[in-house]
C-alpha cells in the first residue's frame, strides 16, 4: 500500500472563474499566473478507500544478483497475502508463471524470479496475481523498477490561461 | 439574424426507409441539400441526401432516431440524440450557429456583418459582430481504448474531445490569443488576432470552463494536461484537426475528462444540480499513487502494472464518491473492500459508487483492467445474497449495486421484478433524501442500504413495495423491514 498522503492546498480555485472568450481584449484582465505546485507526501492520510480490488495484497522487491558484461540481473521477490480464503491463486513475475501460492486468508505466499535488463538500462517488472474467489476470477498487479531509474517524462511547456490556470502542454 | 427552429418531431413521418424522390430536383426546385457542401441536410427527423441532383430521404423518426449532424467524417445521419453532438455551449459550422434547448435543435444563420464565434464561457458560441482577422477551426479527437467488458481494454478508436478548453497560442511569446470550448462533437472555432504569417498553434486543455462541467484533469502537480498542435502561420482561415494520441501520454487525460463530462451532465440533467462542485481528477502516466477519492479530488493510477486512464467504469466509480460527498451523503469508514461482506456503510458507499458508474455509462458491467487481466462484474445478471441476519449485518458492495441496478433498469432485457422505475429516480434519492434527512435508528448508524430504501419509499411512494420486496428480500435475502418513515408497506 502506498504511503498515506495529505493533499496540499489546491490552488486551482481561480480556474473556476469563467475564462475570457473572443475577443480576448474584451475579457477581464488576466490573473497573475498560478504557481505550479508539486505535491509530495507530507503527512497523515486523507485518502478514501481504494477502488475495488482482488482480495490479495501484493508487494514486489528487487535486489541485484550477479550479472554478465552485458546484462544486469535481479532477483525479484513477490509477497502475496490473501485477504480472505480464496479458491485459487496463480502468481506470475514478468509474465512467467512463478508458483501457485497458498489460498488461505492471511497466509503469505512468496514467489521468486530472476529477471534481466541490458546493462545500464532499466524497466518496470510487473508481478500479477490471478485469484478465483466465490467462483469469480479477479486479477491484481504490482510493479518494481529494476536497473536504471525511469527517465522523467518531458516536462512540457507551461502556459497560462487568461484565468491563471497553468497548463502543461505536450506537443508531438 | 435569421433563425430556423427544427422540431424534434418528424416533419415527414410516414416516409419509411430510403425513398428516392426525383420530383423537385430541377432548376429552382432543387432541394437545399443539393447546394450543401456535404449534399445532406436534416428536415425534421428526416435525412435528405442529394447526389447528382437526385434526392433521397431517410426517416430517422420511423427508426426511433433523430436526424443530426455528427461531424465532418460522418456528416448528417440518424442518431439517438442530435443534441449529443452539440453540447451546452453550442456549435458553429461556417456561419450556422447550432444550439440545443431542452433537447431541441435550433439553427441560426448569422446575419450580415455577423459571424458565428465563441462569445464567452457562459454564452458559448453565438452570432456576434466580426472582430478578428483570423480564424482556426477543426475537430479535436483523442485515441481511446474502450473497455471490453471482460477486464482488458480494447483497440484504439477515435472519440471526440467534448467540452474542453481550446486555446490559440502565439509561438513567439507563448501568450494566449483566444480561448474557446469544443462542442460535443469535438469541433471548435477560434477567432483571434495575430500578425499575418505569425506562427501560432492550438492547444487542447483537459479542462472544462462551463459552469455545469467544472472539471480539471491535472498531472501530479496542479498543472492541467494540454496537448498542442504543430505550429502554423496565422492566416485568415485555417482548418486544423487534432488527434491526441495514446503515444503522447495525454489521451488518457482526455478520456478522464470525457467520463467526468458524462457524470456532470447526469448531475445537472437528471439530479437537478445546477452548479456542481468543482472536481479535479489527477492522472499521469506512471503514477502509482493509487485510485481513490480523497474528499476533494480523485486520484487515478497510471502505472504500467495498473493504469486506470482508460478504465471508464473505475473513473466513474470514483466520481460516484464525489457525488455522494457533494450531492448526497456518505458515512463510509473507509478500508479495503473486494466484494466480501463488510461494514454496511462501506458496502453502501462502494456499491452506490459502482451503481453511479454503471447507470451514467448506461451499461451494467463494471470492468477494471490491469496487467493481471483485471476483472469484471455484471451487476445486472449476478446475484449476491446476504448471509447474515438483521438490518445491521455486514453485506457485500456487490449486493448493493445489484439491487440499485435492478431498481433502476427499465426496458428489455429487464430481468427483475422492479419494472416501473428508472436510474434517475434511484440516483435522485441521494439529493432528495439522504442529503438532509435525519435517518431513522435502524440498521447501522450512518447511511447504508436500509436508509436508501427508506428514502426510496419516501421519494417514490409505496407503489413499488411488492416488487422491491421480491428483489431485496427474496432475491438477495436482505431482511429490510419495510417500516421506514414513508409508512409500512401493505
Amino acid at each position: 500500500m502506498s504511503l498515506p498522503r495529505r493533499i496540499a492546498p489546491w490552488l486551482m480555485g481561480a480556474a473556476l472563474v469563467a475564462c475570457s472568450g473572443n475577443p480576448p481584449t474584451t475579457g477581464p484582465a488576466p490573473s497573475p499566473p498560478a504557481p505550479i505546485v508539486a505535491e509530495a507526501p507530507t503527512g497523515p492520510a486523507t485518502r478514501g478507500p481504494d477502488k475495488p480490488t482482488a482480495p490479495i495484497d501484493l508487494t514486489l522487491e528487487a535486489r541485484p544478483v550477479a550479472g554478465t558484461a552485458t546484462v544486469d540481473r535481479f532477483e525479484v521477490v513477490m509477497n502475496a497475502t490473501p485477504r480472505r480464503d480464496l479458491d485459487r491463486v496463480e502468481l506470475a513475475i514478468d509474465g512467467q508463471p512463478a508458483t501457485v501460492a497458498t489460498a488461505t486468508a492471511g497466509a503469505l505466499g512468496v514467489a521468486r524470479a530472476t529477471v534481466e535488463v541490458p546493462r545500464g538500462e532499466g524497466r518496470d517488472v510487473v508481478g500479477t496475481a490471478v485469484v478465483v474467489v466465490d467462483g469469480k476470477r479477479m486479477g491484481r498487479a504490482a510493479q518494481v523498477r529494476i536497473g536504471a531509474p525511469a527517465a522523467a517524462a518531458p516536462a512540457g511547456t507551461i502556459i497560462h490561461l487568461p484565468d491563471g490556470t497553468a497548463v502543461q502542454e505536450v506537443r508531438p | 439574424m435569421r433563425s430556423r427552429a427544427i422540431a424534434r418531431a418528424g416533419l415527414l413521418a410516414g416516409v419509411l426507409g430510403l425513398a428516392a424522390l426525383t420530383a423537385g430536383c430541377g432548376g429552382s426546385d432543387l432541394d437545399p441539400a443539393c447546394s450543401a457542401p456535404s449534399g445532406q441536410r436534416c428536415a425534421g427527423d428526416t435525412v435528405v441526401t442529394c447526389v447528382d441532383q437526385a434526392v433521397t430521404e431517410r426517416d430517422c423518426g420511423a427508426e426511433g432516431l433523430e436526424c443530426g449532424y455528427v461531424d465532418t467524417t460522418t456528416g448528417v445521419t440518424c442518431v439517438a440524440e442530435a443534441c449529443a453532438f452539440v453540447g451546452p455551449l453550442g456549435r458553429c459550422v461556417g456561419d450556422t450557429l447550432t444550439r440545443c434547448t431542452d433537447g431541441d435543435i435550433d439553427e441560426t444563420t448569422c446575419g450580415d456583418g455577423e459571424e458565428c464565434a465563441y462569445v464567452d464561457d457562459v454564452t458559448g458560441y453565438g452570432c456576434r459582430a466580426a472582430a478578428e482577422p483570423a480564424v482556426v477551426s477543426g475537430e479535436i479527437r483523442y485515441e481511446d481504448r474502450p473497455q471490453t467488458g471482460r477486464g482488458p481494454v480494447g483497440d484504439i478508436r477515435l472519440q471526440p474531445v467534448r467540452g474542453a478548453v481550446v486555446t490559440v497560442i502565439d509561438d513567439a511569446t507563448m501568450t494566449v490569443l483566444a480561448t474557446v470550448t469544443t462542442a460535443d462533437n469535438g469541433s471548435y472555432v477560434a477567432r483571434y488576432t495575430a500578425a499575418a504569417g505569425a506562427m501560432v498553434h492550438v492547444t487542447a486543455v483537459a479542462k472544462s470552463a462551463f459552469a455545469g462541467r467544472p472539471i480539471t484533469v491535472t498531472t501530479n502537480t496542479t498543472a492541467v494536461h494540454g496537448f498542442g498542435s504543430p505550429s502554423f502561420a496565422s492566416a485568415a482561415e485555417t482548418t486544423l484537426d487534432l488527434v491526441i494520441t495514446d503515444a503522447s501520454g495525454e489521451a488518457e487525460a482526455f478520456n478522464v475528462l470525457d467520463i467526468a463530462v458524462v457524470s456532470m451532465d447526469a448531475l445537472t440533467r437528471d439530479i437537478g444540480v445546477a452548479a456542481p462542485v468543482p472536481l479535479r481528477l489527477r492522472w499521469i502516466r506512471g503514477s502509482n499513487d493509487g485510485t481513490y477519492f480523497d474528499g476533494s479530488s480523485i486520484h487515478l493510477l497510471g502505472a504500467s502494472s495498473d493504469d486506470d486512464g482508460y478504465d471508464d467504469t473505475v473513473i466513474a466509480h470514483e466520481i460516484g464518491h464525489y457525488v455522494e460527498r457533494t450531492v448526497g451523503r456518505s458515512d463510509s469508514p473507509g478500508g479495503g473492500h473486494n466484494g466480501a461482506p463488510t461494514d454496511p456503510r462501506l458496502a453502501w458507499s462502494e456499491g452506490y459508487s459502482t451503481y453511479w458508474a454503471q447507470s451514467t455509462l448506461g451499461q451494467p458491467v463494471y470492468s477494471d483492467s490491469n496487467s493481471g487481466g483485471g476483472f469484471f462484474d455484471n451487476i445486472d445478471t449476478e446475484n449476491t445474497r446476504a448471509t447474515g441476519t438483521g438490518l445491521s449485518q455486514q453485506v457485500s458492495e456487490a449486493m448493493v449495486s445489484q439491487i440499485l441496478w435492478d431498481m433502476g433498469d427499465v426496458g428489455a432485457p429487464d430481468d427483475d421484478m422492479v419494472t416501473s422505475s428508472n436510474h434517475v429516480e434511484v440516483n435522485s434519492v441521494q439529493k432528495a433524501y439522504l442529503k438532509g434527512t435525519t435517518l431513522r435508528a435502524a440498521g447501522t448508524a450512518g447511511v447504508d442500504l436500509v436508509d436508501f430504501l427508506d428514502g426510496w419509499f419516501v421519494t417514490r411512494g409505496l407503489a413499488t413495495c411488492g416488487a422491491v420486496r421480491d428483489l431485496v428480500v427474496t432475491k438477495h435475502n436482505f431482511p429490510y423491514d419495510f417500516a421506514g418513515p414513508a409508512g409500512a408497506c401493505p
